[in-house]
């Protein structure tokens, strides 16, 4: 085995002794290694394809043994049919088994789950403002000016001079309406009283006198222009009365 | 046909699914003994320098398919080759514990144990004195002094300057000549 010239001088440049040297192989090789090196190579690559493919095709443990069971069972369930296990038993109910012989009020189903959730389901109880409620605390207003009116009535009527009989009427009638008035010693008694009065007297009697302070009271607590929010109808009962005295009003005026 | 042309011939069949066997077979038959002796200087051993080869034409199989051929093919084997060798003493000085002078005198004892050494000729001394040299210098000197192969293809192997190259193959030789003076 001989240099090529330029790295022979470069050697000879460097060492001599080196370059000197024989250059000869002094490791040893297997007989035929290289005629059979390629064929070898190619069947590792073979291999290692062919291990790749068998790694991923793993088969959970006692898969086989349990596998004809399975089988089994699922072709069972295929087969298990009760109308044809019925028609091998007995022609004759399965000639009858999905006649329905029971009947059922028209438009049952239809209304059913309704009327169960109506039964099931408790809604919550809403505040409920009654009017006649309102009606009572007019009927304590319209009773005590009521009272005082009769008094000064029955003043008039009863007093004879001219200016005395007034003045002795203003005293019998303010002594009268008092008296009147004394006769109601609680509540009830004035309820009692006031019962006796129709609507539409007392509506009447409303309309002719008024009443200045209900009118500053809906004045100020009302918007004539925005309605009171919803929840302000639930939670609070003095919105919703007043909401209600500001419509009645509107339609008396009208 | 040129050595370029025989080898973007055997790419362009390798890439073909019909002829990738046979292509991979010529590749084999052209460069196998060049590259086993290239591993087997660094190697010492011929079960381990064949070992090597085959994990390396293994890598080389797999990998043919996307070689982008902005180097010879020759040039591409070459580096593979380097590279496992490097990974084999690698992992050998890991699974024997050693540092890099027991791993040398491992090498060197696996010289004086081939059934043909002989200390007294020159060619083993070389060899040893080979031995004695760092892994990249020995690559550097062997590829230069038995593969004569052109710093410019070394260099785009073992991605080092050719001036590098040129004195780690100057220091390489100084040494081996000392190491067969003193011997």
């Amino acid at each position: 085995m001989k240099f090529s010239t330029e790295i022979s001088e470069e050697l000879n440049n460097i060492s001599s002794l080196l370059a000197g040297i024989e250059k000869k192989n002094i490791f040893s090789v297997p007989d035929g290694y290289f005629d059979v090196l390629s064929i070898g190579i190619l069947k590792k690559i073979n291999n290692n394809a062919a291990e790749l493919k068998i790694d991923k095709l793993t088969v959970p443990e006692g898969y086989f043994e349990n596998l004809s069971t399975s089988i089994l069972s699922k072709i069972k369930l295929l087969h298990d049919d009760p109308a044809q296990e019925l028609r091998a038993l007995s022609p004759m109910l399965y000639s009858i088994q999905n006649e329905n012989v029971f009947e059922v009020p028209v438009g049952y189903f239809r209304n059913l789950q309704d009327d169960i959730l109506g039964k099931v389901i408790t809604k919550p109880q809403t505040k409920v403002v009654e009017i006649k409620k309102r009606n009572t605390v007019w009927k304590y207003a319209a009773a005590a000016v009521l009272t005082g009116v009769i008094g000064l009535s029955s003043l008039m009527i009863f007093n004879t001079s001219p200016q005395s009989a007034v003045s002795k009427t203003n005293e019998l009638s303010v002594s009268s309406s008092i008296q009147t008035a004394s006769q109601f010693k609680n509540e009830q008694q004035i309820n009692a009283a006031i019962a006796t009065l129709s609507d539409d007297e007392i509506i009447k009697y409303l309309e002719k006198t008024g009443n200045d302070a209900d009118n500053e009271v809906l004045t100020s607590s009302i918007d004539e222009k925005v309605l009171p929010a919803q929840k302000d109808y639930l939670l609070d009962e003095q919105t919703l009365d007043t909401y209600l005295n500001n419509i009645d009003k509107k339609g008396s005026q009208n | 046909m040129s050595v370029q042309q025989d080898d973007k011939e055997l790419l362009y069949r390798f890439k073909n699914a019909d002829t990738k066997e046979s292509a991979f077979t010529a590749i084999l038959k052209k460069y196998q003994e060049k590259l086993y002796w290239h591993i087997r200087r660094m190697v010492i051993d011929h079960d381990d320098a064949n070992d090597v080869l085959q994990n390396m034409f293994i890598k080389v199989w797999k990998g043919l398919e996307n070689f982008r051929e902005d180097s010879q093919l020759y040039t591409w084997l070459y580096r593979i080759a380097t590279n496992e060798c490097l990974t084999f003493l690698e992992q050998q000085k890991k699974r024997n514990s050693v540092s890099l002078n027991d791993m040398e005198n491992g090498l060197e004892n696996k010289l004086r144990a081939d059934t043909n050494f002989d200390a007294n000729r020159l060619e083993w001394k070389l060899q040893l004195g080979i031995q004695q040299l760092p892994e990249k210098q020995r690559i550097v000197f062997n590829l230069r002094y038995y593969d004569e192969m052109p710093y410019e293809e070394m260099s785009r192997i073992l991605d080092t300057s050719e001036g590098a190259l040129k004195a780690s193959y100057h220091h390489a030789a100084k040494k081996i000549e000392e190491f067969i003076l003193n011997s």
